[in-house]
């Protein structure tokens, strides 16, 4: 994972380069949907590709909105994140 | 039973990503699962309430009967008020003629594109951004489409630009970006700049001219050492051809409060030129 220094809005830019992986049951990630709906699936992490705002289908790039966001929910959501992403080999 | 037939325009819209990820997302909460849901680009109230202030103004507002059409272009006291903002924190001066206010910035920038564009005008936007494919669709427009990359903050350079610029008629800009959360800095949104001077320098009085759209919308948002830059402040000659995109419903988290009211969600229109072409068209979106 790698992020952008945050400067200014309620976003900030991460990356999840991990199309290429295998889940725990042998799945590969193949495409960079893939990967949007495996962190979706295991971490309950929902963020925006950056594909959806026109850069191409295999960029990793994402959008955290933080507008919504609880604080007291981050460390539990950087554990999910964490065991989720833990489980691809 | 056969489709229902619309327009061409109506039947060529591109589906939204975020629509169908959001879809996605409901169904699974409605199945009682937790989702840490950080894919809309707004507030949850709940965390970031308005400012008690622009609550109570909006209350007084609706009780001393604000509840009507306000002027197309904006009520006046209001335009004054956003011209002495821009003023104080900006430097930028701006008359009241030159500032058009509606429900949000997206009727804005719908009608800036509808004011300036052709079919088959080159339009030059950045990827990742937001919406400016659709308007470009919108409008017939020629898309010019350029990926920004991460060793760049994900914000345009001028070397990027500079070979797409020889008869463009748009440059559509954001800063703060929507949505990476970067910002120009002086040197390089500078250099753009002076792309857009030097290709208007060699225009002829009767051609159209090369115009910068410069979405401003969060740089109230700034933080840390991030210093929000403009256009014009950078180079005055830039203000015959900006057209600023601005609004407080970010600033003060307040992307629903209602329009009717002085305080209401506000957008600002500022240009050098004549207001009128974006006066008929304020009409349309303000009321």
């Amino acid at each position: 994972m790698d992020a952008i220094a945050p400067q200014a809005a309620i976003y900030l830019t991460i990356q999840i380069d991990y199309a290429g992986k295998k889940t725990a049951d042998g799945r590969t990630l193949t495409t960079q949907a893939d990967v949007t709906s495996y962190i979706l699936d295991e971490a309950k992490l929902a963020v925006v590709p950056f594909y959806a705002f026109g850069a191409s289908k295999d960029s990793a790039w994402y959008r955290l909105s933080v507008g919504t966001c609880k604080k007291e929910e981050i460390a539990e959501m950087l554990d999910m994140l964490r065991s989720a992403l833990q489980k691809l080999s | 039973m056969s489709k229902i037939k619309l327009s061409k325009l109506a039947e060529t819209l591109q589906g939204s990503e975020i629509v169908k990820l959001g879809a996605t997302i409901k169904e699974k909460m409605q199945q009682g699962e937790k989702i840490y849901n950080y894919t809309i680009g707004d507030f949850d109230s709940s965390v970031f309430p308005i400012p008690a202030k622009l609550e109570e103004e909006v209350v007084r507002a609706y009780k001393e009967g604000y509840t009507t059409y306000p002027a197309a272009e904006g009520n006046l006291d209001l335009r004054e008020a956003v011209s002495s903002f821009i003023a104080a924190r900006q430097g930028l001066h701006y008359n009241t003629n030159e500032i058009l206010i509606a429900a949000g910035g997206r009727p804005l920038i719908y009608a800036f594109y509808r004011a300036i564009i052709d079919p088959g005008d080159k339009v030059i936007y950045p990827v990742p951004s937001w919406n400016n494919n659709h308007y470009v669709h919108f409008t017939e427009g020629q898309h010019v489409i350029i990926e920004a990359c991460p060793k760049n903050n994900f914000m345009l350079t001028a070397n990027q630009i500079k070979d797409h610029i020889k008869g463009a008629t748009l440059i559509s800009l954001c800063s703060p970006l929507n949505p990476t959360g970067t910002t120009f800095d002086k040197n390089e949104l500078g250099a753009i700049c002076d792309l857009i001077i030097d290709e208007n320098n060699t225009r002829t009085a009767g051609e159209k001219k090369l115009y910068l759209m410069y979405d401003q919308i969060y740089w109230t948002l700034c933080f840390g050492n991030t210093h929000h830059q403009d256009p014009v402040s950078l180079r005055p000659a830039m203000k015959e051809y900006t057209v600023f995109i601005d609004g407080i419903s970010k600033s003060f988290a307040a992307t629903g409060v209602p329009k009717q009211q002085p305080s209401k969600v506000i957008s600002s229109i500022s240009s050098q030129r004549s207001t009128n072409v974006y006066k008929k068209y304020s009409m349309v979106f303000s009321n």
